[in-house]
This record gives structure tokens, C-alpha cells and sequence, in this order.
């Protein structure tokens, strides 16, 4: 399989503080990957480096093989990369079909929004049922799935979650999870951010832990679920 | 009495079209545009030269002064804001605003001369006459006009893609560019808008004022009372808060001194910011759905 | 950092000769200047000092307050017509006139100290602008009493019946202006001068630190205007002429102007702005329309390209000046341990903290409901759950960021809940935060400082006269701050800025300021966050000492090895509701928190 996504030695800084020191990793098309890590690791950080919202200081991401790192977050979005960002962004005065309108905001043909549209009504019925009401007045799990509906208005190439599960039920959780597993063997390509990792190492065919901003281990899903360090740290298995 | 009520309401039409234009940049960018007023004078300056001094058509007046206005206003978006960077944690946008309006005031007065210039009424001045109140036709024509404009607006906000859009970075440009929206130019857009507006309203509004340099200083600061009565980025509350200013002021009018009429609108201003932030139509309405929590 | 911190004293050494001669110099020039620069200029230097008052005035309320404001104008005219109208129509003598328009300057200050309380950043510019066209207003319309848009002419300045000659003008408001800037720098350089720097920078961290935010910024706008005040009345009596055009915008923008030159928030900003504004214009003939033109580019290019001014762009070249270097002056030998930020105040109930029935809701969203926990004296009692569970929200709650829509809070058996921020800092509750609170306009010992003051601090006119209580309090302060830095590994940082820290380091900083605070409860919120595993161990290693203190901690992390291995008490929430509490054992074995808060392994 080829090399969708390469990112070698990415350093970040806020101002004079460097929060990510030099990570390097890749996804392979039509992987699932996890990346782990607690809160300040610089999970969040590494996704707005990928999707263009914050700049890198050095280094180099590779996506189908060119240097995405200078470009901005809407060439990003027509090349194909999409981030569902942590705590959803639901627009909660839009209704769910303005927020589905919006998420196809790059896409000219009004045909192709409209079929798109309705094939996402198809997959989250939930959604059809609430399409005139605003995105605000959504549960937490129809959010998340109005959110992951968003980003997929326009058939990307990589899709990039951060947190999903951020305040959802576990069954909740449950579902998304069994969503983004339902992606595999469609082409589509998934990088998965999570803090507390079970569920995410279980859909997920390989797995980096990031700590303080540096990738402190990478493996197989069922390696990194294995390691003890890992269990310790992350998993909670005391 | 239906004479002080036609002044009141097309003087407050002005200030709605003030407040609605304020409103377009903040709702996109928080920020309150304190060279608003120069803007406007700039525009109907642009549209006197026209007018008056080259003796143009009217509508050519109109159209150089909403030009102009888009020029300007772009220059203020790329000398005074884009190198501040987060505007919402560098404050000193208010302070380069409010010397942009300083230098356009004084270059206004450089170029246009320190004259008071006469500006002509819509229709030549025509008025028509109800009972023993006599009602001119450019001020029945300012407030349907300002009405016009915003609903037009209020529609393009709820109704098109550009709407959707400025409503997105308006609740959040971060979000916004994760859909592939360029926020820069979202904002841009909003500052043309408001330009156009800015050149609409200064022609509407010079005759009474008369063309000058300093022929917004005075109403300047009713805008941004207009716009904090009636609730900051609201098309509705900006006509709430306009109308209820020019009414407001015209019959207070009627007990105390002229001068003095100023004095009470800016007090009215402090007492809406002190006691009702959110302005007359109370926060709730735009706060709907945004997250009400700040994480510490 | 021996080494570096001698060389530190050295430079500090030469510098302030430098300083002290520059100073001489200027001072020198200043007090024999009427003698040979000609009639001219000293009226014109006269103004200038004036200028420097206005400047300095409002530098206090913009630089160490936070608020820029266009009420520097209205202040001024208030001073200028009250005491003109006070002298010329009622006959009262010059030092009581002035001193009245000075207080009356003072009080209309309070209008926008009232609206602070309300709104803040730019409502409040917006509330200043509208004040000074309101007082302009007045002052066109009541021409029976002012004399109108024509002016106002004053009687001759008179003081115990000597009338004033020119030179002697030009003394007295120079002697003015040096006691306020003498007053700027004493303000400053006490613990109030930090406290206006800490509610600029966050008004949150600010009353978690005990400032009662809203009265100090009064006080802050309090001194501001009555400089505008004593600025205006020795206006009116040096021009003998007053008329509206002196007061209107372009005299608040060109105060403004001043300091933004200078240097906003320096001490000698505002006064080499001042010297500079007003001198400016002798280059192109006074022309007023380019007079303004210039201002407002100036204004737009400054704050852009030197947003610190001349002073602080200085100043940043001579950092070392600045440095504290208490830190060398203490004797190294000295045991230093945690026992003595032990809070010994050990009467009261058995649980430090109480808390009964807590809810908060955001409209129809439940963020926290119907929450109960205790903490026990002595302990360590973690607040675990899943990113969004409400924990922060709890704290907040608990410590008065935020109001609950029901429920109590009891601190060793006093209900907390309703009070204030800095009641409840007084109370005895630090805390930290999730995302880092220090104060950027402070040195690391500065920050540090902040936390003593809950314990020792001293009044206004302590600041003002530089008293020797302050001297005693402010020594205790900063050794005690030092100390503490030095306990938790920061001492050599000590007058770093906190933003040039790693982030572990910025997290460190700030319990170390809590600590200092010596509180019956601490409360960390995710205080493992962005530490590295070294810290991490290092951290727990620190939290296990303050137990031994008897300092009761409450804290929220995310890091499991250390909530298990540290804590005595767990309790554990998701979706705002507890649904465990226990002994870290019990908590692991927990099948319900394993599903909510682990996620559990579908086979």
C-alpha cells in the first residue's frame, strides 16, 4: 500500500515554547490509525498542523507525496483532508442541513451536494428526521454524527477525528466507533486522535503514543493495547 | 407633530444604517469599527464633489462615493487589523481605528476644504403636506430605503451561501476554515458591505447635516449607541435601537435645549451598556446555541 | 546561575548610574531651564508638564489598569472648568478651588468604574467617548455658567493673595508633575502596582489571588482622574483662558498618543511621550491640519510596529535592570522545606470541603447535577471522569468563577456558595487551572508575590509614601517567594518571564504560587497536563509533601498512575453526576467506571 500521509520530524512552538519536539509517522491509504496521548501531549496540536489551522516550525508532512505543511486549510479541504474537530463545532444556529450545506462549502456542483446530502440522510436517518432544526438543539451523539456527516459532504481522502467520544455515553461512543470501523474497505483513509484508547485501538489497524510532544511508541493496534506502559498510562488498568 | 415623527424616524433610519454596518464587521470580526463615521463622511463628501462641484448625475455621485468607500474600507482592513494579528486578544485595534479616523478626517479636511457645502434633497426637495405637517418625500424615502437594505441583508444572511458562510465565521473562524471557507475573505466581504452602506447612508444623511469634514462627528457616536441599544451584530435590534434613538431625540427636543439632545442619547448609550449589555432585545436572542460555558 | 546572576549585579550596578546620571541631567536642565530659554519657551514647556501630568494619569489607568479610555478630555475639562469657575465667579481661593475640581474629577471617574463593573475592553472605551461628548456638551450648552463655545476667561492665579509670575508657574507644575510621577513609580512598584497588572492581564487568576478586581480598578481610574483633575485646574489658572476646543477628542487621542509613544505601562514612557508629542509639531510650523494627520498615522503605525514604545523597547535591551536579586541576598545554607506552608489551623469539622447538592445548567444542558462529595481534612481527594464530564465546571463552581444553579458549598463548615472569588481566596481556597493562569506583565518571582499577598499586604498610602511597613511586608514577600521557587525547582528562573518557561515549568510555577498562598484547601486542576514523565514524578513527589504539611488537596487529573497511586479518596463523575466514590482500590475494581470512564472492551 502506498503512503497516504508522512510526517517526518514536525516541531511545533507556541511562541517561544516548543510543545512538539520532532514526531515522525505515516498512514498507509485505507488505514485506520490511532493516535494516543493525555491531555497536553499535543494530540489536538498535531491534527490543526494537518489540517492547515496552525503552522508548523519545522519539518515536513507529505500528503500523496507533496509538502502540505504551507497550505491553508481550504486547499486542504478540496485535496481531501478533513478534520472532525474536538467537541464536534456543531454550528448551533445553522440547521443540520445548512451545517450539511456548509460542510460541502467547496463544492460547486449542486447536484452533487444534493445526491451527497441525501446519501448522508440515508446512512444517519436520525439527521433527515431533524433537518430543519438547528444544530444547537442536537444530543451529543446526534451531534457527533452530524459532525462526522459534515466532513464526509465532500468524499474526502483522509479523515481526521479528534476525540470523538469527548462527552458521549459509552454506547454512544459504542456507535461511532462501530461507524468509523464501517469505513474500512471504502477507501476512505482514517487518523483517530483519543485519550482513553480501548474502543479506538479495536477499530484501529496500527497505533502511535504520543507524550509531552514527543512519539514515545508505534505498533500494531494489538501491540500498543498490549504494552504495559500503555495500560498503565492510558487504559486505566490498575 | 407627524413632522417631528417623520424627522425622527428618517434620522434614525440613518443611525440604523450606522448601526447595521457596524454590526456586519463585528458580527464577523467582534470588533466595533470607530472609523465608521469618517467613512461615512468621506462617502458623502466623494458624492458632494460629484454632485455638487462637477455636477455629475446623482447616481454617478452614489457610485463614486460607494468606490471610494470599498477602497478605504479595504485599506483599514489592511493597515489597521490584518497586522494585529488575534483581534481578540490584541485590543489595540481601538486604537488603530481610531487613528485611521483621525487621519481621515483631517486629509478630508485638507483635500475637501473646511466649507459647510449645501447638499441637495432627493426629489429637488419635494414634500408632501398631511394635514398642517409637512413631510418630505426624501425623508419618506430614507426610511423605506433603509428598511429596504435591511431586510435585504437579513435575507442574504439566512437565505444564500455567503450568509451561511459569514454566519459560520461569525460563530467561529476556526470552524469555519475547517469547512473550506476562507474566513479573510468572509470578513472583506463584510467590510464592503458595510462600506456600501457607510456611502449609502452619508448621502442620505448630508443634506440635513450639510457636506463637510466634520459633518459626522456629531452623529458618529450615535451609531455605536444605536448599535449597543439595539444589541451589537443584530439586523433587527440595529433598527430597534436606530429608530428608537431618532425618535427618541426628537421629542426630547420638544423640552429641552438642542444642544443638549446629544448629551442625552450618549447617557441613554452608557445606561443600556451598564444595565442591558446584551442591548434592548436582551442577549438571549443571539447567544441562542452558542456555548454559554468558558472553560477556565 | 551564581555566575550569572553576579554579572547580573554588576550590570545592575552600572546601569543605574547611567540611569541616575541621565536623570541628574534632564532634571538639571528642567529647574534651570526659565533661565535662559526665553519667555516662549517656557510656556511651552510649562504645557509640556501638563502634558506630562495628563500622560502619567492616564497611563495608570491604561497601562496598569488595562482600559483604553477617551475620558482624558472630559477629566481634564472638569478640573479646568470647575476650578475656573470656581476662582473667577465665586471668588474662592486657587488651593481650595483646586482641590475641589480635583475631586470632582475624581467622581465623574466613577462613571466608568461603574460601568466596569458591568462590561469591560471596548464597552467601556465606548462608555469613556460617550462621557467626554456628554461633558462637552454641557459645557457648549451651559454658557450662562461656562461662557459657551467663546471660552471662559480666569482670573489671575493667585495663591495667599502673591500673584503667580510666569517662572514660578512654571515651578509649581513642575513640581506637580514630578510628585506624580514620583506617585506613578511608588504605586507601581508596590504590591498594588501588581495588583493592577494581574487584573489587566486576567481578571479571573486576579480575584482567585484575592484582589476584589472591581474596587481596585476603581481606585486605579480614582488616581487617573484626579491627576486629570489637578492637571485641568492648573490649566485654567496657568492659561487664564479655558475654552471647549482644549478639551475634546483630539486632546484625549494626543494623551493617548503620548503614552502609546513613550511607552504604555513604563514609568518614564509617558513623560519622554509626552516631551515628544508636544515638541513634534515645532518641526512643520504648528500646521494644525497636519498636526493630526501625523498623531493619527503615528497612532496606526506605533501600536504596530513598537507596541511597547520607546521605554519598553528600551528596556527590553536592559532587562538585567529589573532582576530581583533577592534571591542572592538570602543565605544559602538555609533549610528550606514544605513544612512551613503547614496550615495549622486545625479547628473546625473533619472534612475541609462539603459539597451538597451542586447543579449547574446552561439553559436546558446539565453540566453538573445534584453533585455531593467531601473531602477530608488532611487528604487527597481526587476528581476523576472523562474529558467533559463537568469537573472543571465543579471547580469553578466551588470557587466562584461560575454560579450554581442550586446546591452548597461548605469550606471547614462556612458555606462559600454566592460569595466572591477573592472572599473565598481569603477563605482559604487556592487553586490552579487547566489551561495556565500567570500573569505575562510579571517576572516569575512576581507571579510568585501574588500568592503572598493573601497573607501580608498593606494599604494604599503605604504605596503611595513607600512606608517602612511596606519595605518589611514587601522583603517578607519576595523572600518567602523565592523560597518557594527554590523548594520547587524554579529559583534560578526567578526573574524569567513566565511565557519563556516549558509548559512543565509554567504548571510547576503555578502551584508554587498557589502554595505560597498557604491554603487550607488547594485545588489542581489537571496539574500533569503537558508535564513530562520526570516532572510527572517529580509532581507527585511534591503533592505527597504538601499533604505532609496538612494542606488538604483537591485534585482533577487524568493521569492514572498518579491519581491511583497518590490519592486517598476517589470520586468519579461523568455527564455531571457521581457514579463512584472510594479508596483508589475499590475505584479500580469499579465495573461502572471501568464502562464510563475506561470504555469498556467489547470483545
Amino acid at each position: 500500500m502506498a503512503r497516504l500521509l508522512e510526517v517526518q520530524d514536525m516541531r511545533f512552538a507556541y511562541g517561544k515554547t516548543e510543545v512538539i519536539h520532532g514526531i515522525s509517522f505515516y498512514i498507509e491509504e485505507g488505514e485506520i490509525v490511532t493516535l494516543i496521548g493525555a491531555n497536553g501531549a499535543g494530540k489536538s496540536t498535531t491534527l490543526n498542523a494537518l489540517s492547515g489551522l496552525q503552522r508548523i516550525a519545522s519539518g515536513s508532512i507529505l500528503y500523496q507525496g507533496h509538502d502540505i505543511s504551507k497550505e491553508s486549510p481550504q486547499s486542504l479541504v478540496k485535496k481531501g483532508i478533513r478534520l472532525v474537530p474536538e467537541g464536534r463545532q456543531i454550528f448551533p444556529a445553522h440547521t443540520v442541513e445548512e451545517n450539511l450545506l456548509l460542510g460541502a462549502y467547496t463544492e460547486k456542483s449542486k447536484d452533487a451536494i444534493r445526491d451527497r446530502m441525501e446519501s448522508m440522510f440515508n446512512q444517519f436517518p436520525r439527521l433527515r428526521e431533524r433537518r430543519k432544526q438547528f444544530g444547537g438543539t442536537l444530543s451529543g451523539g446526534e451531534q457527533q454524527m452530524l459532525a462526522i456527516a459534515r466532513a464526509l459532504m465532500t468524499e474526502p481522502t483522509l479523515l481526521m477525528l479528534d476525540e470523538p467520544s469527548l462527552g458521549l455515553a459509552p454506547i454512544i461512543v459504542d456507535e461511532v466507533m462501530q461507524l468509523l470501523a464501517s469505513f474500512k474497505g471504502t477507501g476512505l483513509t482514517v487518523l483517530l486522535v483519543e485519550q482513553m484508547a480501548n474502543q479506538a485501538l479495536e477499530i484501529s489497524d496500527r497505533a502511535y503514543v504520543l507524550e509531552t510532544g514527543n512519539m514515545v511508541m508505534d505498533g500494531t493496534s494489538a501491540e500498543v493495547a498490549g504494552d504495559p506502559r500503555v495500560i498503565e498510562a492510558y487504559l486505566g488498568n490498575v | 407633530m407627524l413632522q417631528t415623527l417623520a424627522f425622527g424616524l428618517s434620522i434614525g433610519a440613518i443611525y440604523a444604517l450606522m448601526a447595521l454596518a457596524i454590526g456586519m464587521i463585528y458580527s464577523t470580526t467582534r470588533i466595533l469599527n470607530f472609523c465608521h463615521a469618517s467613512i461615512i463622511m468621506v462617502g458623502a463628501m466623494t458624492a458632494y464633489w460629484c454632485i455638487g462641484v462637477y455636477h455629475l448625475p446623482y447616481w454617478v455621485g452614489v457610485l463614486a462615493a460607494i468606490i471610494v468607500n470599498t477602497i478605504i474600507n479595504f485599506i483599514i482592513y489592511y493597515t489597521c487589523l490584518k497586522g494585529l494579528g488575534d483581534l481578540l486578544s490584541n485590543v489595540n485595534w481601538i486604537i488603530t481605528l481610531f487613528g485611521m479616523s483621525v487621519v481621515l478626517n483631517n486629509v478630508a479636511r485638507m483635500v475637501f476644504g473646511a466649507n459647510q457645502n449645501p447638499f441637495p434633497y432627493l426629489f429637488n426637495g419635494a414634500s408632501i403636506t398631511v394635514g398642517d405637517a409637512t413631510v418630505l418625500w426624501h425623508e419618506i424615502f430614507t426610511i423605506v430605503f433603509a428598511v429596504v437594505i435591511g431586510v435585504t441583508y437579513q435575507q442574504i444572511c439566512q437565505k444564500t451561501k455567503f450568509g451561511r458562510a459569514l454566519r459560520a465565521v461569525s460563530f467561529k473562524p476556526q470552524t469555519a476554515k475547517l469547512m473550506g471557507i476562507s474566513s479573510n475573505l468572509i470578513i472583506q466581504l463584510c467590510f464592503m458591505l458595510a462600506a456600501v452602506v457607510a456611502a449609502i447612508g452619508g448621502v442620505l444623511i448630508a443634506p440635513t447635516t450639510f457636506a463637510s469634514f466634520s459633518m459626522t462627528t456629531t452623529i458618529g457616536l450615535k451609531g455605536y449607541a444605536a448599535a449597543l441599544i439595539g444589541g451589537l451584530g443584530d439586523t433587527k435590534g440595529a433598527f430597534v435601537g436606530g429608530f428608537l434613538l431618532g425618535l427618541i431625540e426628537c421629542i426630547i427636543t420638544l423640552f429641552i435645549p438642542a444642544g443638549l439632545k446629544d448629551a442625552v442619547s450618549f447617557v441613554l448609550m452608557i445606561l443600556v451598556i451598564i444595565f442591558l449589555p446584551g442591548g434592548v432585545l436582551s442577549a438571549k436572542i443571539f447567544t441562542h446555541g452558542r456555548s454559554a460555558t468558558e472553560k477556565v | 546561575m551564581q555566575k550569572s546572576s553576579r554579572t547580573a549585579e554588576a550590570l545592575q550596578k552600572k546601569y543605574k548610574v547611567g540611569l541616575y546620571a541621565i536623570w541628574g541631567i534632564v532634571l538639571a536642565f528642567f529647574l534651570t531651564a526659565p533661565m535662559f530659554i526665553g519667555k516662549y519657551y517656557v510656556g511651552f514647556v510649562t504645557l509640556m508638564f501638563l502634558y506630562c501630568i495628563l500622560a502619567i494619569g492616564y497611563n495608570i489607568a491604561s497601562g496598569f489598569c488595562g482600559v483604553t479610555t477617551f475620558a482624558t478630555g472630559a477629566l481634564y475639562a472638569c478640573g479646568a472648568y470647575v476650578s475656573g469657575i470656581l476662582i473667577t465667579t465665586y471668588n474662592v481661593p486657587f488651593l481650595a478651588a483646586a482641590l475641589i475640581a480635583t475631586l470632582a474629577a475624581g467622581l465623574l471617574s466613577f462613571v466608568i468604574s461603574l460601568s466596569a463593573y458591568k462590561v469591560s475592553g471596548t464597552y467601556l472605551t465606548l462608555v469613556s467617548y460617550g462621557l467626554l461628548e456628554i461633558v462637552t456638551r454641557i459645557i457648549v450648552e451651559g454658557y450662562a455658567i461656562t461662557g459657551g463655545s467663546s471660552g471662559f476667561h480666569v482670573a489671575k492665579w493667585q495663591i495667599f493673595g502673591l500673584t503667580i509670575s510666569r517662572n514660578a508657574k512654571y515651578y509649581i507644575i513642575l513640581a506637580v508633575m514630578l510628585g506624580c510621577f514620583i506617585l506613578q513609580s511608588n504605586i507601581r512598584k508596590s504590591q498594588w502596582g501588581r495588583d493592577f497588572l494581574t487584573l489587566k492581564d486576567d481578571g479571573i487568576a486576579a480575584s482567585m489571588l484575592g484582589i476584589n478586581v472591581s474596587k481596585t480598578r476603581t481606585i486605579g481610574f480614582l488616581i487617573s482622574a484626579l491627576m486629570a483633575g489637578v492637571a485641568g485646574a492648573l490649566y485654567a489658572s496657568y492659561a487664564n483662558f479655558i475654552a471647549p476646543e482644549s478639551f475634546n477628542f483630539n486632546c484625549s487621542v494626543m494623551i493617548l498618543l503620548m503614552v502609546i509613544t513613550g511607552g504604555s505601562g513604563t514609568l518614564s514612557g509617558p513623560i519622554l511621550g509626552a516631551a515628544i508629542i508636544h515638541f513634534l509639531p515645532q518641526l512643520f510650523n504648528d500646521n494644525a491640519d497636519l498636526k493630526q494627520l501625523i498623531y493619527g498615522a503615528m497612532l496606526i503605525i506605533l501600536v504596530q510596529v513598537m507596541p511597547k514604545g520607546i521605554i519598553g523597547y528600551v528596556k527590553a535591551r536592559f532587562a538585567e535592570l529589573e532582576y530581583n536579586l533577592i534571591g542572592e541576598k538570602m543565605s544559602g545554607d538555609k533549610e528550606i522545606d514544605f513544612a512551613k506552608y503547614g496550615n495549622h489551623d486545625q479547628d473546625g469539622p473533619e472534612d475541609i470541603l462539603v459539597v451538597e447538592g451542586l447543579t449547574r445548567q446552561y439553559g436546558g444542558l446539565t453540566a453538573v447535577g445534584d453533585l455531593s462529595f467531601k473531602v477530608k481534612k488532611g487528604s487527597i481527594h481526587a476528581l476523576i471522569g472523562p474529558n467533559g464530564a463537568g469537573k472543571t465546571t465543579t471547580v469553578n463552581n466551588m470557587t466562584g468563577i461560575d454560579m450554581p444553579t442550586s446546591g452548597k458549598v461548605y469550606l471547614n463548615g462556612t458555606l462559600i456558595t454566592g460569595k466572591k472569588s477573592h472572599e473565598i481566596a481569603h477563605l482559604g481556597i487556592s487553586r490552579t487551572y487547566q489551561h495556565v493562569r500567570l500573569i505575562k506583565s510579571l517576572s516569575v518571582l512576581d507571579n510568585v508575590v501574588m500568592g503572598t499577598r493573601l497573607a501580608r499586604s498593606y494599604g494604599l498610602f503605604d504605596a503611595i509614601f513607600h512606608s517602612k511597613k511596606l519595605k518589611k511586608i514587601d522583603r517578607e514577600n519576595y523572600m518567602e517567594a523565592q523560597e518557594c521557587l527554590e523548594l520547587i525547582g524554579l529559583g534560578d528562573k526567578a526573574n524569567e518571564m513566565p511565557q519563556n518557561l516549558s509548559s512543565g515549568q509554567q504548571k510547576l510555577l503555578e502551584i508554587c504560587r498557589a502554595l505560597v498562598v498557604k491554603p487550607k484547601l488547594l485545588i489542581l486542576d489537571e496539574p500533569c497536563a503537558g508535564l513530562t514523565e520526570s516532572e510527572t514524578e517529580q509532581f507527585s513527589v511534591i503533592m505527597k509533601k504538601i499533604k505532609e504539611t496538612g494542606i488538604s488537596i483537591l485534585f482533577i487529573e487524568h493521569h492514572m498512575s498518579i491519581v491511583m497511586g497518590v490519592s486517598d479518596m476517589i470520586t468519579v463523575i461523568d455527564h455531571g453526576v457521581k457514579i463512584a466514590e472510594g479508596v483508589p482500590k475499590d475505584i479500580a475494581e469499579n465495573p461502572v467506571v471501568r464502562k464510563a470512564y475506561l470504555g469498556e472492551r467489547s470483545v
